[in-house]
């Protein structure tokens, strides 16, 4: 299966719309979690609110810490057109390559983008995907799991 | 005398360097393209 479309969660888009979360921000994280996790309670509510609220993190000590790894190059930006004609943005980071260098991660199934904070209960969240629908059991020592994001971007408004 | 026929050889080129080629995941790597999500967009 293919994964699924980043899912932005629904206070979010508020605090995106009051400029609590700034989507300029360039230290946006991301982290992985199981099939435990709680991103939602129904099919279509996405209830959560600051990474402190997640449960079922993937953890691996040292190389699948809670609190994530720092994505790179965050952009903003205009992709249609510029200045008032831009109708188009984005929200744009590389990739991210997670290795399972020292132990083994396992039951790996969301991936989660947040913006860093001083604590977990202030990191708000942003949003998630379904990277898979049968998690990956075990992602064994040595191996890479790489996350692309999509040439359009993680995000898109249109 | 006869002048000396001048010869000159083009100008070796450098090889240039191998381009080294991207890495192949190994057996139980895993690469995952996740789509774009939509803040606002049409029909949503």
């Amino acid at each position: 299966m293919a994964a699924g479309a980043w899912k932005v969660f629904n206070r979010a888009k508020k605090y995106i719309g009051n400029g609590t979360l700034s989507l300029s921000s360039t230290t946006f994280r991301l982290a992985l979690a199981t099939s435990a996790a709680n991103f939602k309670t129904s099919a279509s509510a996405l209830p959560l609110i600051m990474r402190g609220s997640v449960t079922g993190f993937c953890v691996s000590t040292g190389d699948c810490p809670k609190v994530g790894f720092q994505l790179s190059g965050e952009l903003w930006t205009n992709v249609s057109a510029t200045g008032a004609n831009a109708k188009i943005l984005r929200f744009d980071t590389g990739d991210l390559t997670v290795v399972a260098s020292t132990s083994a991660i396992a039951n790996i199934k969301y991936a989660y983008i947040f913006l860093s904070g001083a604590s977990a209960t202030v990191e708000k969240l942003l949003c998630y995907s379904t990277l898979t629908t049968s998690q990956i059991t075990s992602l064994a020592i040595g191996n890479t799991l790489t996350i692309q994001m999509n040439t359009s971007g993680v995000l898109r408004l249109s | 005398m006869a002048d000396e026929a001048t010869s000159q050889t083009p100008a070796e080129k450098s090889p240039s360097p191998p381009v080294p080629s991207p890495p192949k995941p190994k057996p139980g790597d895993h690469v995952i393209t996740v789509p774009t999500g939509i803040i606002i967009g049409k029909g949503q």
